[in-house]
């Protein structure tokens, strides 16, 4: 038996391809292997540069060693003040900044934890609450760490939901809210 | 009368926490000159045992920890300060025994995590840079990883007071237990 190996493949830009998913194909699972045996999923995501204003949100408020910094955990954030991805640059836990290949990496995390509601979220079907990444923090969703996000007025949900929205597009995207996103870290 | 017994065991079994438990068993056996007490096991995960599930549960801590000296020794340091600071704002400072050892009971205070927290003594402070998620055992994480390996990059390394450069004072000569582990 062939063993298959399942890769999610992520767009830079949700709405690029929102037209793709009316024809059937782009979005569907392909179980037929037809590049000898990589089996995809191509999902729809929220912009990757502009991930990088959003990952301190993610590294200080969910990727202390405790919690999602670990190794064995869902939703795997790096951080320079947590884990970090091997490297050969002597990088541990509190020594120099997060580096571009762990914000990639906590891209990659974020927008591949639940990668069909990913998409539907970005093609506009479903609120962002209804992403775990926002629902376990804000404790719609039962939550071993608690209340990561505040349930009203937290910066670090704003943040979240802008750049989410700004990969929904027009109507609802008004531009990555950058203050937002540093108010969010402040005092973390 | 085997099936009786296995109907009996089973639930039982299912009631332990087979994480906890594989963590429990892999720490290192007591260490006869420094018997069970509030000096014994310095550097190791404390909440692991004591808990209300673990075999400590009668000393149920919400937080507890040890605090070195130095990053490449683990001489304990007696009577620090560790301060906390919970989300909610509440504080609650405790000092460590001549191990270097600290722990809160929940009856003493229960905070609401993340948690931020400070050690200082004799004017000289240092502040963890980040918070405390939601782990009780500050050894969870403050742990010494073995060069080399991949948990380099998921530990702080222990807790310590002063910086390698620094040159601290003497451990406690009046100890019970020797606070100098290495």
């Amino acid at each position: 038996m062939k063993p298959r190996i399942v890769t999610t493949l992520l767009c830079a830009s949700g709405a690029a391809l929102l037209g793709a998913i009316a024809s059937t194909t782009a979005c569907t699972i392909d179980l037929h292997e037809p590049d000898g045996g990589v089996r995809a999923t191509t999902i729809l995501a929220p912009d990757q540069g502009e991930f990088t204003t959003v990952s301190p949100v993610f590294e200080r408020r969910c990727g202390t060693l405790d919690c999602h910094g670990q190794v064995g955990r869902p939703l795997r954030i790096y951080s320079g003040l947590g884990l970090r991805l091997p490297n050969d640059a002597g990088n541990t836990p509190g020594s120099n900044a997060t580096t571009p290949d762990e914000i990639t990496a906590n891209y990659l995390a974020v927008v591949g934890l639940e990668p069909e509601q990913m998409t539907r979220v970005i093609a506009g079907q479903d609120p962002p609450r209804s992403l775990l990444i926002l629902a376990k923090p804000l404790m719609l969703e039962s939550h071993k760490g608690g209340p990561a996000i505040a349930a009203t007025g937290d910066p670090a949900e704003t943040c979240i939901t802008s750049w989410i929205n700004d990969g929904i597009g027009p109507p609802v995207a008004t531009g990555l809210d950058k203050n937002a996103c540093t108010q969010a870290v402040a005092g973390f | 009368m085997k099936n009786v017994l296995l109907v009996v065991l089973l639930p039982l079994a299912s009631c332990s926490d087979p994480v906890t438990s594989g963590e429990i068993n892999a720490l290192p056996p007591e260490n006869p000159l420094a018997p069970v007490g509030e000096f014994h096991r310095a550097g190791q995960p404390c909440v692991l045992c004591h808990n209300p599930n673990g075999p400590a549960s009668s000393d149920d801590f919400s937080v507890a920890g040890t605090v070195f000296a130095q990053p490449q020794t683990a001489i304990g340091v007696d009577n620090a300060t560790v301060a906390f600071t919970d989300t909610q704002g509440t504080q609650f400072t405790v000092q460590t025994n001549c191990v270097g050892n600290f722990f809160v009971k929940k009856s003493q205070y229960d905070p609401s995590f993340p948690i931020f927290v400070r050690i200082f003594k004799n004017g000289l402070s240092r502040t963890m840079q980040g918070q405390v998620g939601r782990e009780r055992s500050c050894a969870q994480c403050h742990n010494d990883p073995i060069a080399g390996t991949e948990q380099v990059y998921s530990s702080v390394g222990h807790i310590s007071l002063y910086l390698k450069t620094d040159n601290p004072p003497p451990p406690s000569s009046t100890c019970p237990v020797n606070p100098v582990l290495q």
